[in-house]
């Protein structure tokens, strides 16, 4: 459908074919909005991943250090700050995939052309709320 | 003198004639643009994978090596299973990214994008990184 307009346009006076190129830039410009968008989330993603994995690492520890030395009292304040970077990874998540989102829509509505309709950035934060979650789960239980 | 004429951009010339750039060069320049930010998006699925890889094998390494220290615990499924998911996580994010990066390309190729000279280099590497996740995958998984 599209391959057939482009000839025409082209054929037709100078004036339409500037406006379609000013056109195209506009959607150029949406484009390249929405890869920044995208890399955006992907630093959230990677903030999210080593606070995670960071409180994960200091329960964990502690868990082997208090079975290690029976004795000894002094896990309860380490696996607080363990669970709150747990938690605080988690939640970072979900506005930063809700910001991407309404971007995404806006620039829809803009005119942006959809290029693919599964969204990776997207799967790939699911996938790490739902990791996040069971871990969250695996360790209060 | 003359160095300086060769090493400015067409655009640049432009501006200092005092004419307004075509717009085919600024839809090449657009075009451009755009292969190179969709190329700084593959990097930074890059660097996301990597702290991928990163934390999921030192979680699985470190805790194996406390249990090898040790003979206590019965904790290492934890830390393995955890490592295991990043790394494939990781592994998987990094094959769509790239395989998307070149569907843009070739997108944009046909849009009317002209050869850049930057093809080997972002492919090479992210497959050089999947080739490094998988090798951390299997000394995980064979721990």
């Amino acid at each position: 459908m599209k391959k057939k307009d482009q000839p025409q346009s082209v054929l037709n006076n100078g004036q339409t074919e500037s406006a379609k190129i000013i056109r195209d830039l506009e959607i150029l410009a949406m484009v390249r909005t929405r890869f920044s968008s995208e890399r955006s989330l992907l630093a959230w993603m990677r903030t999210s991943v080593s606070l995670f994995t960071f409180g994960f690492t200091i329960i964990q520890f502690v868990d082997y250090l208090g079975k290690r030395q029976k004795g000894v009292q002094f896990l309860e304040e380490p696996y607080r700050l363990g669970l709150i970077l747990i938690c605080v990874g988690i939640l970072v998540l979900v506005p930063a995939a809700v910001q991407h989102v309404r971007r995404f829509r806006r620039a829809k509505e803009l005119g942006m052309p959809t290029i693919s309709r599964f969204s990776l950035p997207i799967g790939a934060v699911t996938a790490l709320f739902v990791i996040g979650i069971v871990t969250l789960i695996g360790i209060v239980l | 003198m003359s160095e300086n004429e060769k090493l400015q951009s067409p655009i640049t010339n432009e501006n200092t004639m005092g004419e307004k750039a075509p717009m085919d060069l600024r839809l090449r320049g657009a075009l451009v643009r755009t292969a190179f930010s969709s190329e700084q998006t593959l990097m930074s699925w890059m660097r996301t994978s990597v702290s991928l890889f990163t934390f999921g094998f030192s979680i699985a390494k470190f805790f194996n090596y406390l249990e090898e220290q040790k003979e206590v615990l019965r904790f290492s499924a934890g830390p393995r299973r955890l490592g295991l998911v990043l790394i494939g996580l990781g592994i998987l994010a990094l094959v769509f990214a790239t395989v998307e990066h070149g569907h843009r390309l070739r997108a944009l190729q046909k849009q009317g994008l002209q050869r850049i000279s930057q093809y080997l280099l972002p492919f090479g590497t992210s497959v050089v990184l999947l080739a490094i996740g998988i090798v951390a995958l299997i000394s995980v998984y064979f721990v």
